[in-house]
């Protein structure tokens, strides 16, 4: 019996012994891998890194579905977080969750819960497409701004101070306002166009950027439950005619003059913003975004450190786009003892560190968000976000063939359904 | 310092033609001793190869571009590096690169050189950053630069032409090692479109896995490009109509080494 009774605690040690010297494997993203690292030096790790092809798309769905891995942090838009739910078991992560998610926006929730399960916790988010912002100054000085449009949703410019009291009432929101806009810009006289130009970065090639754009707003809107999208649709064949309007208004005059020293300022320029999008759809209010989330793999046989792993990707998650409780000035706090740390280690001058120092203990949201910009998201975005799940298209080509004439609107709706069923 | 300075020919200083001046006046009033036209043609001779050699060894166009961008400070602190006029020169499609000088300072090394059309070829040469609808050869980021309202842009030049738009590149890959690995990291760039339908480009890069020690002798590689863009400002890189040309570039740089070993 003795003799057994050791020969099973050999057989134990060696197992945990195999077990510990295992690495933790990790598809991994936003730098939680590096933050795992650093807090435990001593544990193994093992990343697992996608492949991509010339064209840009990586192999990251099929090593998740492979199911070879303990944690991994994966994007709402590119995964298919309820297919991957129903072939891998996914833990519930309730438990670690800030205030266990019951503060947790709604929408942000459903879109990490799968039977009854919180299988995801969020890390950063970003618009599924570019936001477009405009300048309210140019709006107004070149008589462009329109009273009489309500005010709508209030846009929040990812990492940027938010300037309070934007006004929206003069933005466009669809491809039809955008359109509308360009054409009244464009009949300005050109010497009160001077110094300004519709979008200073894209001063040409206005119908492939513009497509582009409209394509993936498109697919973002309008992706079904499965992240299909069918573009042979009246709904894209008018919005593609508002795209060539808006690009035959930016062409009628190419010759951009430009202010004293060539100054050239923009009435519109993109950002990754939430909620400044272009809708397809004339009063659609939905915002809908992509976020990056840590999940871990139930069958994980290193469960523990699987869920450190997840705890450290939350080191540096952006609470304050996820709950609705935050304590502001403990984030703030956060956020600039984080921007110090960077500048620290990056060897800025001493001067620059004290700066930031002061800003911190000041209260300052100069390197972070006001109140009143978190309270307007909370407000006007938040309820409003949705996580679609859709295919990634070649669109940046597919748009090229089509503004350089290669294709007809027939053609680019065949090309594009066509590239979704690869 | 505006782009036509360091675009001319640099001239001799008026201070040296001055004290050639000067010794011959004295020459000519020296009382009762001839000088022979032999001797003061030597005598002149001397003085010229001396007010020579207190120039610089050449005029180093890099430390003069990146004292133009970041002070005169930075540019005393080049022109103290090791130095190395280059001058090669190669031809890729339509459009020949030129580096003309290069610069190895505390573990970084700085060249610069200029992208010309080849001389058979009916282009017009269009910057990184900068549209077919900008106006040709204005350099536009810089708050320097006031642009005529009758400036042409680069696609009105082309159709004046008749020529084909040709966008360019030159940008540092690094030092190859002897072992053929390249060493590099931090490189920055610029191009600069010129008047005169050229671009001027700079660059800059420090070692990466290790660092660029002081050698008398460098396998600097540059990748260099050109592709054809369309008046609408297409780029063709694409079947059927690819016309874009690349290629790894490597120059041979072999700086004076200052002796104060810095």
């Amino acid at each position: 019996m003795k003799k057994l009774f050791a020969l099973l605690l050999a057989l134990c040690a060696l197992c945990g012994t195999a077990l510990a010297a295992e690495p933790l494997r990790v598809l991994d993203g936003w730098f939680a891998a590096d933050r795992y690292e650093k807090r435990y030096p001593e544990r193994a790790l093992e990343r697992i890194e996608p492949l991509y092809d010339e064209t840009g798309e990586g192999n990251q769905n099929e090593l998740l579905f492979a199911g070879e891995w303990d944690a991994a942090v994966i994007e709402t838009n590119g995964t298919d977080l309820s297919a991957l739910c129903a072939e891998i078991p996914l833990l519930d992560l309730t438990d670690i969750a800030p205030e266990k998610g019951g503060t947790m926006y709604p929408a942000v929730k459903r879109a990490l819960t799968c039977e009854g399960k919180l299988i995801g916790l969020p890390m950063h988010i970003f618009g599924c497409t570019m936001s477009l912002e405009f300048s309210d100054e140019l709006l107004a000085r070149l008589g462009l701004a329109d009273a009489e449009k309500p005010e709508t949703l209030r846009g929040l410019s990812y990492r940027a101070k938010i300037s309070l009291g934007l006004a929206y009432a003069e933005k466009p929101e669809t491809f039809a306002e955008l359109a509308g806009l360009a054409e009244r810009y464009m009949a300005l006289p050109a010497q009160t166009r001077r110094g300004t130009a519709f979008d200073a970065d894209v001063r040409d090639g206005w119908l492939r950027y513009y497509l582009s754009y409209m394509i993936r707003c498109y697919q973002a809107q309008c992706a079904d439950a499965n992240g299909e999208t069918d573009f042979d649709t009246p709904l894209f064949r008018e919005n593609l005619a508002q795209v060539e309007r808006l690009n035959a208004a930016l062409c009628a005059d190419t010759k951009i003059l430009r202010g004293k020293n060539g100054e050239l300022r923009s009435l519109t320029c993109a950002n990754s913003g939430l909620g400044g999008e272009m809708h397809v759809r004339e009063g659609d209010t939905a915002v809908p975004a992509r976020m990056y989330a840590v999940i871990v793999n139930a069958n994980s046989p290193r469960r523990e450190e699987a869920l450190d792993y997840a705890r450290a990707a939350m080191d540096e998650a952006e609470s304050e786009f996820f709950y609705a409780v935050v304590d502001y000035d403990a984030r703030l706090r956060e956020a600039y003892d984080r921007l110090i740390a960077a500048q620290i280690e990056q060897g800025e001058a001493q001067s620059v560190i004290d700066r930031l120092e002061k800003l911190r203990d000041a209260g300052d949201p100069l390197h972070y968000y006001t109140k009143e910009a978190l309270e307007a998201y909370a407000r006007d975005v938040a309820p409003r976000l949705t996580f679609p799940h859709y295919r990634w298209l070649d669109d940046w080509n597919a748009a090229g063939d089509y503004a350089a004439g290669r294709l007809d609107a027939d053609a680019l709706i065949d090309r594009l359904n066509r590239l979704m069923e690869k | 310092m505006t782009q036509n300075d360091w675009r001319a020919a640099y001239p001799l200083p008026e201070r040296l033609e001055g004290r050639v001046a000067r010794v011959l006046a004295g020459l000519e009033e020296a009382p009762a001793r001839r000088f022979p036209l032999r001797a003061a043609a030597a005598a002149l001779a001397i003085l010229l190869t001396l007010g020579g050699a207190a120039l610089a060894v050449f005029e180093s166009r890099t430390a003069e571009l990146l004292g133009r961008f970041y002070g005169e400070e930075t540019k005393r602190e080049l022109l103290s590096g090791d130095l190395a006029e280059v001058g090669q020169s190669v031809r890729l499609g339509d459009a020949v690169y030129t580096l003309d000088d290069a610069i190895y300072k505390d573990g970084t090394v700085y060249a610069s050189g200029v992208i010309r059309p080849a001389e058979d070829a009916n282009v017009v040469l269009l910057a990184e950053d900068y549209s077919v609808n900008d106006p040709a050869g204005y350099l536009l980021f810089y708050g320097e630069e006031e642009i005529p309202d009758d400036a042409p842009t680069y696609a009105e030049l082309a159709q004046e032409r008749g020529a084909k738009i040709l966008h360019v590149d030159a940008i540092a890959n690094g030092v190859l090692e002897e072992n053929g690995e390249l060493n590099a990291s931090s490189i920055g760039y610029d191009v600069l479109p010129q008047r005169d339908g050229t671009v001027r480009f700079f660059f800059e890069f420090e070692g990466g896995e290790s660092e660029i020690v002081r050698a008398e002798k460098y396998e600097v590689s540059v990748y260099i490009a050109n592709w054809e863009v369309t008046p609408e400002g297409e780029w063709l890189r694409e079947e059927p109509e690819n016309t874009w040309l690349y290629e790894d570039w490597t120059v041979t740089v072999e700086p004076q080494m200052k002796e104060d070993g810095k």
